[in-house]
């Protein structure tokens, strides 16, 4: 929390048109110094200005990796039964290629019990991970 | 890009979403204040910002008595997901706690085989003779991990051409 001694100076030299970099000097010159944001928050305030909008551009790049966003990726599980024994699928992946690979799971079962695979990977090689002439049964005993 | 044939192997295989980070309920056979009941108990207990209740099967049940109906209820299979990610050791321990409190023999079930096979799963596509869940109750925040859950549902949903039941 800023005292308020801190924010009535940072409103005085808002009045006076000095930018965020002055009045942060001049409040450390005082002993009155803050945190960047906070101040930041506060200029923006006094001067009626919005805070940036992507933010993340005005990041240096050597930070840039520490902070980078995550795309959150979708995990659908496609699971039945071959001769009454049961099998799964634990797919990850995106768009077209978590598509395509559920096309091909719902089609061949897998050669293994259980796989937790890549979309990718399945699209780009399924006779390595699926079935070539077994189906899935027609009413599967399987559970979540 | 959609597969005509998709539709027709449906039934011989389930869809879910799966992960680790999100804790799942599956209450068997119960009704629907049992089931929001304990989600309520575990929301706090847990900290967890929300949760959303799906239906995924329904039974109605009627006593008759010479042809006319005495009593009716209904007994359904409900699915709990929270709103907030949790490590895979504090969704295992929430999830066998409520296992364990709520004394629910198809709940103790569905959470041993989630520890089996480390990650759990919901089913979000239709069954053999089930439609696809259905979202009937919803409490506190909706932006997380219940966003994404809902996502991959319209995913899957989308995938198969089918609507999706809301």
């Amino acid at each position: 929390m800023a005292t308020l001694r801190q924010v009535e100076r940072i409103r005085e030299l808002s009045r006076q048109g000095r930018s965020a970099n002055e009045i942060q000097r001049q409040l450390q010159k005082e002993h009155l110094g803050m945190k960047r944001q906070r101040l930041l928050k506060y200029v923006r305030e006094f001067k009626g200005r919005p805070a940036p909008r992507e933010p993340f551009k005005y990041v240096p790049i050597k930070y840039r990796e520490r902070r980078r966003i995550r795309i959150p990726r979708k995990q659908v599980a496609v699971y039945g039964s071959v001769n009454g024994q049961s099998r799964r699928v634990q797919l990850y992946g995106d768009g077209q290629s978590l598509y395509r690979a559920m096309i091909l799971v719902m089609k061949r079962p897998p050669r293994q019990r259980f796989l937790t695979i890549g979309a990718g990977a399945i699209v780009a090689n399924p006779p390595r991970y699926l079935e070539r002439w077994r189906r899935w049964d027609e009413r599967p005993k399987a559970e979540s | 890009m959609r597969d005509p044939k998709l539709k027709a192997n449906s039934d011989s295989v389930m869809l879910g979403d799966w992960d680790t980070d999100t804790v799942r309920l599956d209450f068997d056979n119960t009704i629907l204040d049992e089931v929001k009941y304990w989600a309520f108990r575990a929301c706090f207990w847990f900290k967890q910002d929300g949760f959303i209740i799906l239906e995924s099967s329904r039974k109605e049940y009627v006593v008759k008595r010479k042809g006319e109906v005495l009593h009716e209820w209904v007994r359904a299979s409900y699915l709990v997901i929270f709103n907030r990610p949790a490590k895979w050791d504090l969704n295992v321990r929430i999830m066998n706690w409520v296992a364990l409190q709520s004394k629910n023999a198809g709940l103790e079930q569905y959470v041993r085989m989630q520890c089996i096979k480390r990650s759990s799963t919901v089913r979000l596509g239709p069954k053999i003779d089930k439609p696809p869940p259905r979202v009937v109750y919803r409490y506190g925040k909706q932006d997380r991990q219940i966003r994404k859950l809902l996502e991959t549902q319209e995913f899957i949903l989308d995938a198969l051409d089918m609507e999706e039941v809301d």
